[in-house]
């Protein structure tokens, strides 16, 4: 899974922030704010990539447990399924 | 002073139009170009100025004119901007969406476009733009921009010759649907930075326009409002003793110490510009918005950055007229409309203080002519 093209991550005024462009805007208008972690996981997805390589990305990068960066993986992929982001 | 975030710009891409609106505030031509001795800036110079403020954290952006699709270019510079993530919105008469134009519009919906619309026939066009035939090609381009997913917002401004159209365009604008927004211009102030327009003679008077406001306040809100009471009687009912005790204790929540005043000490003109937003002009100026040039720096020759960052540097304190000096009237005055007023900040804008009183003399009528119908839509309890 990826992110769909046409979702631009960008840092304004020091937040991490999400614009849609081209025709997303049809189907998410405003922009998305992510913290430092999502922003991270976002990072990922912008190329093909599986549950278990993002979980494992992000417990290597906070330090934190297997389970707590699967089972917060998995929630943020949940959030980003039902805006239709991924594909 | 607070911190400042260029978090809204606007790129003027051009002062030129494809019409010649007897009211435009900032419309020049090639000879008034040339006595300014400005020059437009490139495809490639707009474009990496567009990487520059959003990097410097430009959220929201603007790509206005003049008619931003008179230039031949347009199509390429829009696509270039329009893939880097802003939130875009694009000013335009819509009288001129090639189908180059539109592909790339298409292609990249701006998050919001802006149409103006000066006139509810091609007799009113002529009228008001100098062009009869800007209107069925007005109608084209709205028709074509209804069919992306941008906000759509139908702007209109209201001088002598279209005066007689207002319903018509509000009526139209409501028949695109109800998604559509519509917005009338509160003001027609005098040209800015050139303009070359001649606004005193065609704007209306400050009575025409307070009337003209007073007229779609009611439409907005009275008419409704009565129709709804009319069908829905009230009961009177006895209101709630207030508890003073409380409304104290709530007042003694709030912090009032000087916010207002804080407010503007903390802004430059007493508003966003140059705080939070900016302007960048045709021949490639920073300014606080695209109304005021009191002072500019230059972002193309010092890059964005350092343009923004010395803004404020040249800012001189501004002055209220002596007229203007414990008015509490909320009127259309601000340094900008004083300066294309007066041709300074701190100048008395006649124009607008006749309008701002009169206004005010309309919403104390619209608010008695409220009261008479709240009165009229009640009935006694006890009957």
């Amino acid at each position: 899974m990826k992110i769909k093209d046409g979702y631009i991550l960008r840092k304004v005024a020091g937040v991490d922030m999400v614009v849609p462009v081209g025709n997303n805007i049809a189907d998410f208008s405003g922009v998305i704010t992510l913290n430092e972690s999502a922003a991270f996981l976002w990072e990922q997805l912008t190329t093909e990539t599986q549950a278990e390589d993002l979980a494992s990305a992000l417990q290597q990068r906070y330090e934190i447990d297997w389970d707590l960066a699967y089972k917060d993986t998995n929630e943020f992929i949940g959030i980003l399924k039902e805006a239709a982001i991924l594909e | 002073m607070i911190d400042r975030i260029p978090l809204n710009g606007t790129f003027e891409l051009t002062a030129r139009c494809n019409l010649e609106c007897k009211m435009c505030m900032i419309r020049i031509d090639h000879r008034q170009m040339s006595e300014l001795g400005g020059r437009e800036r490139t495809f490639k110079e707009w474009v990496s100025m567009a990487h520059e403020v959003k990097e410097a954290g430009t959220l929201g952006l603007l790509l206005t004119g003049g008619e931003p699709l008179l230039r031949p270019d347009f199509a390429d510079i829009y696509r270039a901007i329009a893939k880097m993530g802003f939130i875009l919105t694009l000013y335009t008469n819509a009288t001129m969406i090639t189908p180059e134009i539109f592909k790339v519009l298409k292609e990249y919906p701006p998050h919001r476009v802006g149409v103006t619309v000066y006139g509810a026939s091609a007799d009113s066009y002529k009228k008001v733009t100098g062009s009869e035939e800007a209107y069925e090609r007005m109608l084209e381009g709205v028709q074509l921009l209804q069919t992306l997913p941008s906000i759509l917002s139908i702007r209109t401004t209201i001088i002598k010759d279209n005066r007689k159209d207002l319903n018509q365009i509000v009526q139209w604008a409501r028949s695109l649907g109800s998604n559509v927004e519509f917005n009338l211009s509160r003001i027609v102030t005098k040209p800015v930075r050139g303009g070359i327009a001649q606004v005193e003679e065609s704007r209306l008077t400050p009575e025409e326009n307070a009337a003209m406001i007073k007229e779609r306040n009611m439409e907005i809100f009275l008419s409704p409002l009565k129709k709804f009471i009319t069908e829905n009687k009230f009961h009177k009912c006895n209101r709630e003793e207030v508890n003073s005790e409380e409304v104290n204790n709530k007042d003694a929540d709030y912090d009032t110490s000087g916010s207002d005043k804080d407010k503007l000490s903390q802004s430059l003109y007493g508003c966003d510009a140059g705080m939070n937003s900016y302007t960048i002009t045709w021949d490639g100026r920073l300014i606080g918005c695209q109304m005021l040039e009191d002072h500019w720096t230059y972002p193309f020759q010092s890059g964005f950055l350092q343009a923004w960052e010395e803004f404020p540097l040249h800012t001189v304190p501004i002055r209220l007229p002596k007229e203007c000096i414990g008015c509490e009237i909320s009127c259309c005055a601000c340094p900008a409309t004083r300066m294309a007023e007066t041709g300074s900040m701190s100048g008395w804008p006649k124009y607008l203080c006749r309008e701002g009183k009169l206004s005010k003399l309309m919403e104390e009528e619209v608010i008695a002519e409220l009261e008479n119908i709240m009165k009229e839509g009640l009935i006694d309890a006890n009957i």
